[in-house]
C-alpha cells in the first residue's frame, strides 16, 4: 500500500472516534456508571442491528457447511482429503496448529498481563479470553477428524480396560492430547471465573425476569460482599499465574509434535520456542483484528481507545521479530549443520515450486508488520485490519510449509510425492472459521464485551490519580 | 424363463455388446458411460461384482455344465487338513514355453503362486505374470456362455454346429479348413494335430504369437538349416553382448537365464561375468549390464555389420568407437563368450550373430543347440498374413480360433476382422469374451489352464504335464475336446490324452511314474537332446535389411507385464508399475530427452502419431537412455472390449503395425494425460549413490569395504539386544536385482495387499509393501540405473514405535517390527517418522472395495479395514508357521522363505536368523559390501544391502 | 395488632449504599467502633484493603504436585508395569517423555481445585441471602458500596441509622435480616 493510500484511508476514518496518540486508557469522561450503563446496554437491548443478523446468519451458514462435510468425511473416509503418500497429514494438522496459536493471544493478554498488573489489558481481556475459548473450541475438533479410525479416539485415554491395554505415552501426540484437553477446560473455566462478577452486574442492570434469572443463575449468587470479593481476587490472581505457563508449555508441546519426530525440516530443538513466538504474533493479531469492529459496532470507543492499538501494534512487531528470528535459525542452522538431506529440502523450501508460500509466509509474517513501526498505522483501524489479517493468512502459510513441504521431501527420493488439497479440506478450514464467528457473535450477543469489574478499577484509579 | 431372460442381459452385458450398451445409455446413461469407459477403480470394481451376481443367474439357465460341481465339503476330502496348505505343481506358459510353478491351496481353493525347484526354467523361481495368473482363474469375466453371432446358445447347439465342420472336413479332406492358436509345446496338441492332419490331410493350422519369436526361429533356420532351439549357459559365459536383448527378461527360460546370470554377478562370492549392451530403448537387460552403448535401428545394423566383420573377418566396416574394446574382450575370452540378438532382429540378422557365436567358439560350452520344442505350423509359408489374404480370397471356409485374439492382435495394417468377416463358419475359444469372440461367428469360453489336463515343455524341452488344480469354476470348454470333436463325435477327455502322450515314457497309465511326475511337475529326462547339425556355409552371407530411412523410427515392444495384451483384465499386472518408467496403468510413448526437447514435449504431452494414413494420440514419457532415431510403443494397451479393469485403459498401437516403414509424423495436440507413476521425483538425481549404492570392480578390489562410510554406524543410547530365539533379517544383493517385478507381485499376493485403480494411484495412494526404487545415475541421455527393493527395514531402534500413541506398533522378541491393525487409530504419524516410507495407509476401504473374490486371498493374513496403517511384516504368517514346526519338533524355527525371497529369479533377497549358526543371511550382513540404507539415521536396519558392483575397470564408467 | 407482635415484625437490619469507597469504609469504621453489631460490605470492585493472606495457594500447589505425581506414577506403571512393550528398543521407563503430561496435570488439577476452592470460598451457587431483599444491594455490583448492618438492639438499630447519614449515605433502608 503506497503513501498515498495511506494518507487517503487515514482521511477516510477521520472521525472523532478515530484512535489517537495520547488517548488515555479510558475516555475521563466516564464514570463507573456510565460504563457500566454503557457496557450492560448492548447485551440487555431487545432487538438487535441487522448487521448482526446478517454476519451471524453467514457464519451458520459455514457451520452448517463444517457439519455437511465432517459427516461426508466420517461416511467415506479420510480418503476425500488431498493427503497421500508420502504426504500423510495436511488440512487437519494445519488448521489444528493455525487456530490453537490464535487461542493463544487471550490467555497472554489476559493473565501474562494481569501479573504484570498493566491497566490496558482490563479493556481487553473478555474479548481476548472469548476469542481464546472459540478458537480452543475450533483446533479442538481437527485431532479427531485427523484420524484414520475418529470413533477410536477415546483409546487416547489411559482408562483402565478388559483388554489392559495402556496408551503409548512416549508420543508426543499423546502428550499434545493432553495438553490441548488442560487448555481448552482452564481456558473455559478461566473465562467463567473472570465473567461471573459481570454476570451479577448484568443480573442487577435486568429488568426483564427471564434475563434476570437466566444471569442469576450464571452469576452463582455472588454480591460483591467483601469476603466474596478476597477469595475471588486470590482464586483469580492463582488463575493467571497457573495459564501463563500453561499457555507457554501448550504451544512448547504443539512444537513438539514435530520436533519429536525424526521427520526432515521437524527435528529441530528450535520448534518448541518457534512455535510459542508464532503463537504469540497470531493470537496478538487476532485480537488486533476483532478489536476493531467490536470498538465500533458495540460502541467502545471511550474504553478500547488509541492507546491500546499502539499497545497491540508494539506487541505485534515485537512477536512478528521473534517469529523472524526463528526463520532465521532455522535457515541458519540448515546452512550451518552437516545433513544433506536437511539442507536439500530447506533449498526446495526456499527455491522449489512451493517457494511461493514459504517466501508469502515470510512477506506477511515478518515483513508486513514491520509496518507497526508507524505509530500513524499503529493508529489506522484499516491498516491494523489489513495487516492482522495478513499475518493470520501468513501463519497459516507457515504451516503449510512445516506440514506439507516437510513431508513432500523425505530422505529417500524415491519416496518425494506431492500434495493437492481437495474441495473437502477447504470446506472444513472455512467450515471452522464459521463456528468461531458464530461463537463471538452469540457471546457479544448475550455478555458484556468488556470485564466491568475491572473496568472499574481503572477508572476509580484515573479519577483518584486526577484529584 | 426370468432366468433365461437375466441370462440373455448378463451376456450382453458381459461382452460389452455396443447396441446393448447404447440401449443402457437411454436407459441409464451414467451406467452407459461406465460400462463405455470406466476408469475409476471403484466403478470398474462394481461392475466387476455386478457381472459375477449376472453370471450366476447365467450360470443357471445353461445346460450341458460339466460333470461335477463346486460345493461346500460335507465330508473332508482325503488328506486335506483344515488349515494346512495344499501344494499341487502346474506350469506357467508364455508364448508357448513352460515355466513349472506350484500352486498353494487352502481347503481346496488356490491362493497362491510359487515357482517349482525341480522345473529347469523355474528354479523355484515365477515371474509377475506367473503369480498374477491367479487373479486370472478367478476372474468372473469368465462366466459367459456360448454364442452365435453374439447371441447366447447352448453347447450342445455349438457341438452340433462342430459336428457339421466334421462332416465337412470328411467331404473336403480339410480343405479351406483353419486352426489358428497361439504358440505351442504341447505334445498332446501336436499328437491332435497330426491325428487331424491323418484324417484330413489338406487342413492347415498357424501357430501364431502378436509378439512371437518367428525371427529367432527364421533365424536358427537360416544357420543351421532346420527348426532348433538355442540355450545359452550363461553361468559359464564371462563376456555377453547383448544387442537389443530380452535375455533376462522375456527370452525362453528367462528366470533360468536370469539366475545363471546373477549367480556372477557378486565379486564377493564369485568371478564377475561382463555384459555389454547395446540397445535402442532401454531393457532389464541393459540396465543391469556393466556398460551401455546407445545404438538406433540404422546404427545397430552397422555395428552388426563391423562386428562381422571384426569377428568372422572380410572387409572392415567402420564402428563406433567403443566398439573395438568390445570386440576385444569378446576375442580375448574366446569359448567364453556369447553374443545374443534380441526377438526384434531380422532373422539374417541372427543368422549373423549365430555365426558369430560359431566364430568366437562358444558353442557347448556357453550355448547349446537343441532339437526345437515349440509345434512348428502346417507349413512354413504359412503366415498371418498368408492366411488373411487366403480369408479375404474365399479360400478359408473355416476358421477355429483357439486361445489368441488377432482381431485386437494383428496388425492393424491386415485388418482381421473384415477379413474374419469372410469366413463362413469360425469359433473363437476364449476364457474371457474379447474383440475376436465378438467378431467370430461362433464363441465359446475356454476353460482355464488351472481347470484341465494338458502339458507343456520348457526352453530346453523338459515337458510337465499340468493338472487341475479345481474343478472349472465356470462352464468352459476344452480346446482338447473341441478339437477332438472334429475327429469323431466322442472324444476322449483331456486326461486320456494327456496320458496317451506320456504312456511309453512313464510306462502304463497309471502307476508311480506317473504320480511322480504330477508331484515333481517336470517328467523326469524329457529335455531336447543336444543336436551336433553343423553351421551352414551361407549362414554369414544373407545381407541385412536396410531399416527405415525415417528421421524417427517407431519400434514396437511388448508391454513386460501385459505382453501382447492378454493380460489387460488383470489388475494386479495393470497396476504393477513397470520397472524403468515406474508408469502403470498406461503405455505412454516412450521417447529420448533430446528428441522431447525437440518437440518441446514434457512427460504426460499428448501427441498424435500418424503413418501412413493410420493414426493414434497417445501421452508420452521421457527415458533416459533412449535412442534419438526411434520412439517406442508399447503393446497390449487400449483393449477396446475387455473388462472394466483393462478396457480403454492406454492406447492401442497395434492399429500402427505391419505399416510401411516410412517416417511415422508426430504432432504435438496441446493436450496433457496424467501418468500414473509411482516414482514421483525428478528421474535424474545425484546423490541416488548414497541410497542405491554402486562402484566399480576395480574400487572394490582396491578396498572391498568402499561403499561404507565412516561414520557408520553410529554410536547410539540403547543397545537393544534380541531375547527372542531368533534374530529375523534380510539381505539384499543390489548386483542381482534386475528389477522385474516379480517380487512385488508376489509380496501382493501373499499378504492380500490390494489394487487401488489408477484414480488412486495417481493420488500416490499405492498400497505396496514392497517397492523397487529406480535411480539414475549420470547424464540424461545415457544415466546409470540402480534398482532398489525397499521394504520395512524392521529397525532395531524404530522411529515409528514411539510417536504411536496407542502402541499399535511394536518390536517383537524376535525384532520384527510388528503391526498391530485392531489397535491402530490411524494417526499416521508412524509414517511420517518412517526415514523408508515404507508403511502404506488405507485411505479408503481398498480391501472392501476390492471386490476380488474372497477364496482367492490368503487366509493365513488379516485383511486390512479402512483406516489402519499397514506395512512389511516379514511374512510374518510364514515365520509362525515355522514356528509350529519348530515347536513341534523341539527345535529353534529358521528356515523361513519370505514370499518375495522366494519368487525372485536372481535370489537377490536373503531371509534368516541372524543369529543361528552359519546362517545366509548373516554372512551376507558381514560381507564387505553390506551396508545399512540410511544408516545415519541410526534406526539400526534389520535389512541390509549389498552394493551394486559394475564390471568396469573405471569408476566413473558407473557414473558413481 | 398488639405490642408484642410488632416488635415480633420491627426490622433488625440497615442497608446502606454509599458513592465511593471511602465513604463506606469511613462509615464501617465506624460502625464497627460503636458495636452496633454484624456488619457486612457489599462493593462493586475488588476492595482495595489489603486482603489477609489465604492458603488457596498452597492447597492450589499442594494438589499440583498431586496431580504430577499421579500422571507419572501412572505413565511409569502403564509403560513399565502394566504394559511393558518393546517400543523402538527404548527403555521401559523413558522417564524423559513422561514430564510433559505430567506438567500438563499438575496444571490442570490445580486449575480445578483453585476454582473449586476460591468458588467455594466466594460463596458460589448460595443463590439466597435474606439481604437480597434489600434494594440496596441492587446496585452493589454496579457502582454503589452497600453496608449492611445486622442490629443487636433496636437501640443498635438506631445507632447505626446516625452513623449511616453522617457518613452521607445515599439511601438507607430497613431489613429483616
Amino acid at each position: 500500500m503506497t503513501l498515498f493510500q495511506a494518507r487517503s484511508t487515514l482521511a477516510v476514518s477521520a472521525d472523532s472516534r478515530r484512535p489517537n496518540a495520547n488517548d488515555p486508557i479510558v475516555a475521563p469522561e466516564q464514570t463507573i456508571s456510565t460504563m457500566t450503563a454503557k457496557i450492560c446496554a448492548p447485551p440487555l437491548q431487545e432487538r438487535w442491528p441487522l448487521w448482526w443478523k446478517l454476519s451471524l446468519g453467514a457464519a451458520l451458514f459455514l457451520v452448517l457447511i463444517l457439519v455437511i462435510s465432517i459427516g461426508w468425511l466420517f461416511y467415506a473416509g479420510i480418503g476425500i482429503w488431498g493427503i497421500d503418500w508420502p504426504v500423510v497429514w495436511g488440512f487437519a494438522i494445519i488448521n489444528y496448529v493455525w487456530w490453537i496459536a490464535i487461542a493463544s493471544g487471550g490467555t497472554f493478554i489476559s493473565a501474562l498481563f494481569y501479573l504484570a498488573e498493566v491497566e490496558w489489558r482490563n479493556a481487553l481481556n473478555r474479548l481476548a479470553e472469548t476469542i481464546t475459548i472459540f478458537a480452543a473450541a475450533c483446533a479442538a475438533i481437527y485431532p479427531v477428524l485427523h484420524l484414520g479410525r475418529p470413533w477410536l479416539f477415546y483409546w487416547l485415554f489411559p482408562y483402565p480396560n478388559v483388554m489392559t491395554l495402556w496408551p503409548q505415552f512416549r508420543s508426543p501426540l499423546l502428550w499434545d492430547f493432553v495438553a490441548i484437553l488442560t487448555y481448552v477446560v482452564s481456558s473455559i473455566l478461566f473465562w467463567y471465573f473472570g465473567l461471573v462478577p459481570d454476570l451479577a452486574t448484568m443480573r442487577d442492570k435486568a429488568v426483564a425476569p427471564h434475563k434476570r434469572r437466566f444471569y442469576g443463575v450464571l452469576a452463582l449468587g455472588f454480591r460483591g460482599s467483601e469476603s466474596a470479593w478476597r477469595y475471588y481476587h486470590v482464586g483469580y490472581g492463582l488463575l493467571a499465574a497457573l495459564m501463563a505457563p500453561l499457555v507457554i508449555s501448550v504451544h512448547s508441546i504443539v512444537g513438539l509434535d514435530f520436533a519429536g519426530a525424526a521427520t526432515l525440516g521437524w527435528h529441530s530443538t528450535l520448534f518448541p520456542p518457534f512455535f510459542v513466538f508464532g503463537a504469540l504474533l497470531s493470537g496478538f493479531a487476532a485480537v488486533m483484528l476483532l478489536a476493531v469492529p467490536a470498538r465500533r459496532l458495540l460502541g467502545l470507543e471511550d474504553f478500547i481507545t488509541g492507546r491500546h492499538f499502539d499497545i497491540l501494534g508494539k506487541l505485534l512487531l515485537t512477536s512478528s521479530l521473534c517469529v523472524g528470528y526463528a526463520y532465521l535459525m532455522e535457515a541458519f542452522t540448515n546452512f550451518y549443520g552437516p545433513d544433506a538431506a536437511e539442507k536439500r529440502l530447506f533449498a526446495n523450501k526456499i527455491t522449489g515450486e512451493l517457494s511461493p508460500i514459504y517466501w508469502a509466509t515470510i512477506l506477511f509474517n515478518v515483513l508486513t508488520p514491520q509496518l507497526m513501526w508507524l505509530r500513524r498505522v499503529r493508529l489506522n483501524e484499516i491498516f491494523v485490519v489489513l495487516i492482522s489479517i495478513a499475518v493470520i493468512v501468513g501463519m497459516w502459510c507457515e504451516r503449510y510449509v512445516i506440514v506439507v513441504m516437510s513431508l513432500r521431501r523425505t530422505h529417500l527420493p524415491s519416496a518425494w510425492g506431492g500434495y493437492t488439497p481437495t474441495i473437502w479440506d477447504w470446506l472444513t478450514l472455512f467450515g471452522a472459521v464459521g463456528l468461531f464467528i458464530a461463537g463471538l457473535l452469540i457471546a457479544i450477543r448475550l455478555l458484556p464485551a468488556i470485564s466491568m469489574f475491572e473496568m472499574r478499577e481503572v477508572i476509580l484509579r484515573n479519577a483518584r490519580r486526577d484529584r | 424363463m426370468s432366468s433365461v431372460n437375466a441370462q440373455w442381459r448378463s451376456l450382453e452385458e458381459l461382452m460389452q455388446d455396443p447396441d446393448f450398451v447404447s440401449r443402457v445409455e437411454q436407459e441409464f446413461p451414467m451406467l452407459g458411460a461406465a460400462l463405455s469407459a470406466p476408469r475409476d477403480r471403484r466403478q470398474a470394481l462394481t461392475l466387476m461384482a455386478a457381472s459375477l451376481a449376472l453370471a450366476g443367474a447365467g450360470l443357471s439357465g445353461c445346460d450341458g455344465a460339466p460333470e461335477g460341481h463346486l460345493i461346500p465339503a460335507v465330508r473332508m476330502p482325503s488328506g486335506v487338513v483344515p488349515g494346512m496348505p495344499d501344494y499341487y505343481s502346474s506350469a506357467h506358459v508364455e508364448g508357448g514355453y513352460a515355466a513349472g510353478t506350484v500352486v498353494k491351496h487352502f481347503m481346496g481353493r488356490p491362493i497362491k503362486v510359487e515357482g517349482n525347484p525341480f522345473h529347469p526354467a523355474s528354479l523355484g523361481a515365477t515371474s509377475p505374470i506367473a503369480q498374477a495368473e491367479l487373479l486370472d482363474f478367478y476372474d468372473p469375466r469368465r462366466a459367459w456362455g456360448m454364442t452365435q453371432a453374439n447371441l447366447p446358445r447352448s453347447r450342445s447347439a455349438l457341438e452340433q454346429a462342430l459336428g457339421e465342420q466334421r462332416d465337412k472336413l470328411a467331404a473336403t479332406g480339410g480343405a479351406g479348413f483353419v486352426i489358428l492358436t497361439g504358440a505351442s509345446t504341447s505334445p498332446t496338441l501336436a499328437a491332435q494335430f497330426d491325428a487331424l492332419r491323418k484324417s484330413y490331410p489338406q487342413i492347415r493350422w498357424l501357430h501364431w504369437e502378436a509378439v512371437g519369436r518367428e525371427n529367432a526361429e527364421k533365424g536358427v533356420a537360416l544357420a543351421y538349416g532346420g527348426r532348433f532351439e538355442l540355450k545359452p549357459l550363461l553361468q559359464d559365459a564371462d563376456v555377453i553382448l547383448a544387442i537389443d536383448s530380452d535375455l533376462l527378461s522375456a527370452a525362453p527360460g528367462h528366470l533360468r537365464l536370469a539366475r545363471e546370470f546373477a549367480a556372477r554377478r557378486n565379486p564377493t562370492r564369485a568371478k564377475m561375468n561382463r555384459l555389454y549392451a547395446i540397445e535402442a530403448t532401454p531393457s532389464l537387460t541393459g540396465a543391469v549390464a556393466d556398460e551401455r552403448f546407445i545404438a538406433g535401428p540404422r546404427e545397430t545394423r552397422r555395428i552388426l555389420l563391423a562386428l562381422a566383420a571384426a569377428l568372422l573377418g572380410g572387409a572392415p566396416v567402420e564402428g563406433p568407437p567403443w566398439l573395438d574394446r568390445i570386440v576385444s574382450d569378446l576375442r580375448a575370452n574366446r569359448g567364453r563368450a556369447f553374443i545374443h540378438l534380441g526377438p526384434d532382429h531380422a532373422p539374417q540378422a541372427h543368422a549373423l550373430v549365430l555365426a558369430m557365436n560359431e566364430a568366437l567358439g562358444g558353442r557347448q560350452a556357453v550355448y547349446t543347440l537343441l532339437d526345437a520344442v515349440t509345434h512348428a505350423s502346417s507349413d512354413d509359408s504359412l503366415s498371418l498374413a498368408s492366411l488373411v489374404t487366403d480369408m479375404r480370397a474365399g479360400q478359408v471356409s473355416s476358421l477355429l480360433i483357439i486361445d489368441s485374439n488377432p482381431v485386437y492382435a494383428a496388425p492393424g495394417a491386415l485388418n482381421f476382422a473384415e477379413a474374419l468377416g469372410r469366413v463362413e463358419f469360425s469359433l473363437c475359444l476364449s476364457a474371457t469374451p474379447n474383440e475376436t469372440t465378438a467378431a467370430a461367428l461362433w464363441a465359446a469360453p475356454m476353460i482355464h489352464p488351472w481347470e484341465g489336463w494338458s502339458d507343456a515343455r520348457a526352453f530346453d524341452g523338459t515337458a510337465s504335464v499340468m493338472q487341475p488344480q479345481a474343478l472349472p469354476l465356470y462352464q468352459g470348454v476344452e480346446p482338447y475336446h473341441v478339437l477332438g470333436l472334429l475327429l469323431r463325435p466322442d472324444p476322449p477327455p483331456a486326461l486320456d490324452l494327456v496320458r496317451q502322450t506320456w504312456n511309453d515314457r512313464l510306462g502304463g497309465a497309471v502307476g508311480d511314474a506317473w504320480i511322480d511326475a504330477l508331484a515333481q511337475g517336470v517328467i523326469p529326462n524329457s529335455a531336447s537332446p543336444v543336436s551336433n547339425r553343423p553351421l551352414r556355409d551361407d549362414a554369414a552371407r544373407a545381407a541385412l535389411p536396410e531399416p527405415s530411412s525415417a528421421a524417427t523410427i517407431l519400434l514396437f515392444r511388448p508391454d513386460p507385464y501385459l505382453l501382447d495384451g492378454r493380460y489387460a483384465d488383470n489388475p494386479w499386472l495393470q497396476e504393477l508399475p513397470r520397472p524403468l518408467s515406474k508408469i502403470s496403468w498406461g503405455n505412454p510413448l516412450l521417447i529420448s530427452p533430446r528428441r522431447a526437447r525437440e518437440l518441446s514435449l514434457a512427460n504426460g504431452d499428448v501427441v498424435r502419431i500418424t503413418l501412413d494414413g493410420a493414426h493414434v494420440t497417445t501421452p508420452i514419457v521421457i527415458t533416459p537412455g533412449q535412442s534419438d532415431d526411434c520412439v517406442v510403443a508399447l503393446l497390449g494397451f487400449g483393449r477396446r472390449h475387455a473388462g472394466p479393469v483393462g478396457r480403454n485403459i492406454g492406447v492401442d498401437f497395434f492399429e500402427l503395425m505391419g505399416r510401411s516403414c516410412a517416417a511415422p509424423d508426430i504432432q504435438k495436440t496441446g493436450a496433457t494425460e496424467e501418468l500414473a507413476g509411482t516414482q514421483h521425483h525428478a528421474a535424474m538425481f545425484d546423490e541416488s549413490g548414497v541410497y542405491a549404492r554402486s562402484g566399480a570392480l576395480s574400487q572394490f578390489l582396491a578396498d572391498p569395504g568402499f561403499v561404507r562410510r565412516s561414520d557408520e554406524p553410529q554410536p547410539s543410547f540403547y543397545e537393544w539386544k534380541p531375547e527372542g530365539p531368533a534374530a529375523w533379517g534380510m539381505s539384499i544383493d543390489l548386483n542381482a536385482c534386475i528389477g522385474c517385478g516379480a517380487c512385488v507381485v508376489a509380496c501382493q499376493a501373499e499378504n492380500n495387499i490390494p489394487v487401488v485403480g489408477k484414480a488412486e494411484v495417481l493420488r500416490e495412494r499405492e498400497m505396496y509393501w514392497l517397492r523397487i526404487d529406480r535411480y539414475y545415475d549420470g547424464p540424461p541421455e545415457s544415466p546409470k540405473v540402480n534398482f532398489q527393493p525397499v521394504l520395512c527395514m524392521h529397525c532395531e531402534e524404530a522411529p515409528c514405535e514411539p510417536v504411536c500413541p496407542v502402541g499399535a506398533t511394536m518390536h517383537d522378541a524376535e525384532g520384527l517390527n510388528v503391526m498391530v491393525y485392531n489397535r491402530c487409530i490411524g494417526t499416521r504419524f508412524c509414517s511420517n517418522n518412517c526415514p523408508y516410507k515404507v508403511r502404506r495407509f488405507n485411505y479408503f476401504d481398498f480391501a472392501g472395495e476390492e471386490r476380488r473374490a474372497i477364496e482367492s486371498r490368503n487366509p493365513e493374513v488379516t485383511v486390512r479395514a479402512r483406516g489402519v496403517m499397514e506395512k512389511c511384516t516379514f511374512c510374518l504368517q510364514r515365520i509362525a508357521a515355522a514356528r509350529i514346526v519348530a515347536d513341534r519338533d523341539g527345535e529353534t524355527a529358521s528356515a523361513v522363505v519370505t514370499a518375495c525371497e522366494a519368487a525372485c529369479p536372481t535370489q537377490a533377497f536373503t531371509f534368516g536368523d541372524l543369529a543361528a549358526k552359519g546362517s545366509e543371511v548373516a554372512a551376507r550382513r558381514a560381507g564387505p559390501l553390506s551396508y545399512a540404507l540410511l544408516a545415519d539415521q541410526n534406526t539400526k536396519p534389520r535389512v541390509t544391502y549389498e552394493a551394486h558392483i559394475f564390471n568396469v575397470d573405471k569408476p566413473e564408467e558407473t557414473q558413481k | 395488632m398488639n405490642a408484642e407482635a410488632e416488635t415480633l415484625m420491627a426490622p433488625n437490619g440497615l442497608a446502606a449504599s454509599f458513592l465511593s469507597e471511602e465513604a463506606s469504609l469511613a462509615a464501617l469504621a465506624r460502625l464497627e467502633e460503636a458495636n452496633v453489631g454484624e456488619t457486612r460490605l457489599f462493593t462493586p470492585l475488588a476492595p482495595e484493603r489489603t486482603p489477609k493472606p489465604s492458603r488457596l495457594p498452597a492447597v492450589a500447589l499442594a494438589l499440583g504436585l498431586l496431580g504430577a505425581g499421579f500422571a507419572f506414577g501412572l505413565q511409569s506403571y502403564a509403560n513399565v508395569v502394566a504394559y511393558p512393550l518393546n517400543i523402538g528398543g527404548r527403555p521401559p521407563f523413558s522417564w524423559p517423555s513422561f514430564i510433559p503430561i505430567a506438567f500438563e496435570v499438575s496444571v490442570l488439577s490445580a486449575v480445578l481445585a483453585t476454582i473449586i476452592g476460591a468458588g467455594a470460598l466466594c460463596g458460589f451457587t448460595r443463590y439466597y441471602d435474606p439481604v437480597d431483599e434489600t434494594r440496596a444491594i441492587r446496585d452493589a455490583m454496579i457502582d454503589r458500596w452497600v453496608i449492611v448492618v445486622r442490629a443487636a438492639n433496636s437501640d443498635a438499630l438506631a445507632r447505626s441509622r446516625d452513623i449511616m447519614q453522617d457518613c452521607d449515605a445515599r439511601v438507607i433502608e430497613e431489613a429483616e435480616l
